[in-house]
């Protein structure tokens, strides 16, 4: 009761300064168009919604996991696949009548049930380009699950073959058995996929104009992580403001623990970022398509999307802490902010995709940030269509980030 | 029952012994005054009465409660108004008022019918929805008070709730400590610098210089401590055997040359003794009517010119320059 009032004080608070609406709700929202229609004038293609076409030429037109393959692709949604033939498909690339085709070649099948790996050519003009790019994420996603729920099967008809054939002091494939052995087929889908994609591009073209992904989806992740980040500025400065004028000594002085104090300043703050990624994502639903820049998909997992918007939330609100525990004054909370929230941003990925920037150096200082494992998460359920299992382990890493900031913030943080 | 006990408290801050073992108690109902001049370790001792920070070494008990052991329980019965508009600004005071008694523990017809009577007592019940940020000062500071009293505290910590407020406001804050006394039973723990408040205020005053506690007693004793007030007479000139007479007056305590002190900062503390004509002679006295009889009497006798007259009651700026050899508002 009394955290929830000192919550319900910060969130009337916080309602109450335009400029603090401004700069983590608005601002966001600005940068996504901005950052949309500026990058989609740079790749020459007009955004949109709508599904994106992949031509797609399977040579194993008989293999059950060929077909199989083609029908997961297409349930993704976001993809219209087009079949053809390989002549066809060849002849209008090389006029550039298309940018980009898939090729399933004859021994997919045969080579999948031997449990060897088989590679699938996906060729591309633009092969920098996010679409480009997301859809080789696309397609490797599909066949990460179609090599799981293979491995998963031919675990588990294994283990009912041996089971019945045992006798019965031999029983031993129990749930725990199977639960492990499923979790090593996740590992090994994970490490050494069975369906690797090559991407195949010349070295310089001209791109014809095609359909392309709307950006949306890419600025919208990115931008909704790095300013959920920034409220931790929002709330160390809110801790700030109540040591200068008094009432934190107030608060103090009342019948509350320390935890409850620190909880009740920190609750808002996950309570604001919840908000601010709901308004984000509704108005680039509804609102940015009306200003020409195209509408973000949720995908098919929105529960996903809800588990991966908790823990960036969780972790914001634990950097917000941290900020409050090392950052003393007010310049110096305006300093640490400037220098961590916005680099942290730039170096996790939210303003330029890690992708695109194509720099190993960035890809391994990225993982020590949580911006990137948020920014991919999301990513992965907006563009790959990846359910709840797929991202909980870059969710772990959130909530380890998240726990790390609050035990060291916890520890600097003055009372006094 | 005393309601407060501190026992030895002291505080560091780093090297810096900020409270350097203070020990007192105050009695229910008691409005009890904790004087001394700015850097002399008030704020800090109630901050360690109030659990805002534990004593290096001491303790505390409130209501029979360690402040340290049992916070919460030793919390609950207290209201702190420190010096600070500790408020927010952009919300109402209706809204600022709810706060703190939730924070109490009030809620429901309880936390409303609180809010209501200090919104009456503060004078402030047709503003309450009003953002506090577009009050006065004044309003701003009965608000202030309000957040302390919200949850009707049995013991009140008032910080220097004087300091940079406007006469009004401060005749308001002193009409308000001594009708929460009087009508309510409330003890209150008044720090000040200022020596005039406490000898209106208090029943009893705690003198702290330097983080150490110099006396404690009733304003009376303290006062009386002192004897019958102080003569400052201005004459031509002043030798010793003038001094020594004036001293045997039968209701003269002491008589010496006034000596002019300038308090200046410890580093470069210096005591600058002017002795020139005309001289000021300083006679305490057991009885001033008497011993400015007796003293014009003996001038007149000595034919010496009486050349200025200033009749001194003792009071607890005279007791703090006794105890400290310095003036409390330096």
């Amino acid at each position: 009761m009394k955290i929830l009032s000192i919550v319900w004080k910060d969130i009337r608070i916080f309602f109450k300064e335009p400029g603090y609406l401004i700069y983590l709700v608005v601002l966001p929202l600005v940068f996504i168009q901005l950052f949309t229609t500026l990058f989609s004038a740079s790749v020459g293609s007009a955004t949109s919604s709508e599904k994106i076409r992949l031509v797609v030429v399977n040579q194993d037109p008989d293999g059950a996991l060929a077909q199989e393959f083609v029908r997961k692709l297409e349930e993704i949604g976001t993809l219209e696949v087009l079949p053809t033939t390989l002549d066809e498909a060849e002849a209008d690339y090389k006029d550039t009548r298309i940018t980009r085709y898939l090729t399933i070649p004859a021994d997919f099948t045969k080579k999948i049930e031997a449990g060897q790996p088989a590679e699938v050519t996906f060729k591309a003009l633009d092969s920098l380009s996010l679409t480009i790019q997301s859809m080789k994420m696309i397609i490797e996603g599909v066949g990460n699950s179609l090599q799981l729920e293979r491995n998963i099967l031919d675990s588990l008809t294994q283990f009912s073959e041996m089971q019945s054939s045992a006798p019965a002091e031999l029983q031993i494939y129990d749930v725990d058995v199977l639960t492990r052995q499923a979790q090593s087929q996740f590992k090994a889908s994970d490490e050494r996929p069975l369906v690797a994609v090559k991407l195949e591009y010349p070295q310089a073209v001209t791109v014809a104009p095609e359909d392309d992904f709307s950006m949306v989806q890419f600025s919208v992740p990115g931008f909704t992580v790095l300013f959920a980040f920034l409220v931790a500025q929002a709330s160390a400065r809110s801790i700030y403001d109540e040591k200068k004028t008094g009432s934190f000594r107030r608060l103090l002085a009342a019948p509350l623990s320390k935890l409850q104090l620190l909880s009740g300043k920190l609750l808002p703050n996950l309570f604001i970022v919840l908000f601010q990624i709901l308004i984000i994502f509704v108005t680039s639903i509804i609102l940015l398509p009306l200003t020409g820049v195209g509408r973000l998909s949720l995908g098919e997992h929105p529960g996903a999307l809800l588990a991966i918007s908790f823990c960036v939330a969780l972790c914001s609100t634990s950097l917000g802490i941290l900020i409050a525990a090392i950052a003393r004054t007010e310049a110096q909370i305006g300093g640490v902010s400037a220098l961590f929230l916005w680099l942290m941003g730039f170096l996790g990925g939210t303003m330029v995709p890690l992708d695109i920037m194509n720099s190993p150096m960035l890809t391994g200082i990225s993982r020590f940030i949580p911006h990137s494992y948020a920014v991919n998460a999301y990513k992965d359920v907006l563009i790959r269509g990846a359910d709840l299992n797929a991202v909980l382990p870059s969710l772990g890493i959130l909530i380890g980030f998240s726990l790390i900031f609050f035990l060291i913030g916890l520890w600097r943080f003055d009372f006094n | 029952m005393a309601i407060v006990e501190a026992q030895n408290l002291v505080k560091k801050f780093g090297d810096f012994e900020a409270v350097k073992g203070i020990s007192f108690a105050v009695e229910e109902g008691e409005v009890f005054g904790l004087l001394g001049p700015n850097g002399a370790g008030k704020t800090t001792t109630i901050s360690m009465l109030t659990g805002l920070f534990p004593p290096t070494s001491g303790t505390a008990m409130i209501n029979g409660y360690d402040i340290q052991k049992d916070p919460l329980q030793a919390k609950q019965i207290c209201g702190l108004v420190p010096q600070d508009l500790a408020l927010y600004p952009t919300l109402s005071a209706r809204a600022n008022l709810e706060f703190f008694g939730r924070v109490y523990g009030l809620s429901g017809k309880k936390l409303k019918e609180n809010v209501e009577d200090i919104l009456r007592v503060v004078s402030l019940t047709d503003r309450a929805d009003q953002a506090i940020e577009k009050y006065s000062g004044g309003m701003k500071r009965r608000v202030n008070i309000a957040a302390g009293l919200v949850h009707q505290p049995r013991l009140l910590f008032l910080d220097e709730p004087t300091v940079g407020v406007d006469p009004q406001s401060r005749n308001y804050i002193f009409e308000s400590v001594q009708r929460l006394n009087r009508e309510r039973g409330m003890t209150i723990i008044y720090t000040s610098h200022y020596m005039e408040e406490v000898e209106l205020l208090c029943n009893r005053v705690a003198i702290v210089d330097q983080g150490k506690l110099i006396a404690l007693d009733t304003i009376k004793n303290l006062v009386g401590m002192l004897g019958g007030g102080v003569l400052r007479i201005g004459l031509k000139q002043a030798d010793a055997v003038l001094l020594d007479a004036l001293s045997q007056l039968p209701a003269v305590q002491n008589a010496s040359v006034l000596q002019t002190v300038t308090m200046t900062p410890p580093e470069q503390k210096e005591t600058t003794i002017q002795v020139a004509q005309p001289v000021t002679v300083k006679v305490e006295t057991r009885n001033s009517q008497q011993a400015l009889i007796q003293v014009i009497n003996y001038l007149e006798e000595q034919n010496q010119t009486l050349l200025s007259l200033d009749i001194l009651e003792n009071n607890l700026e005279s007791v703090f320059l006794h105890l400290t050899g310095k003036q409390l508002r330096e």
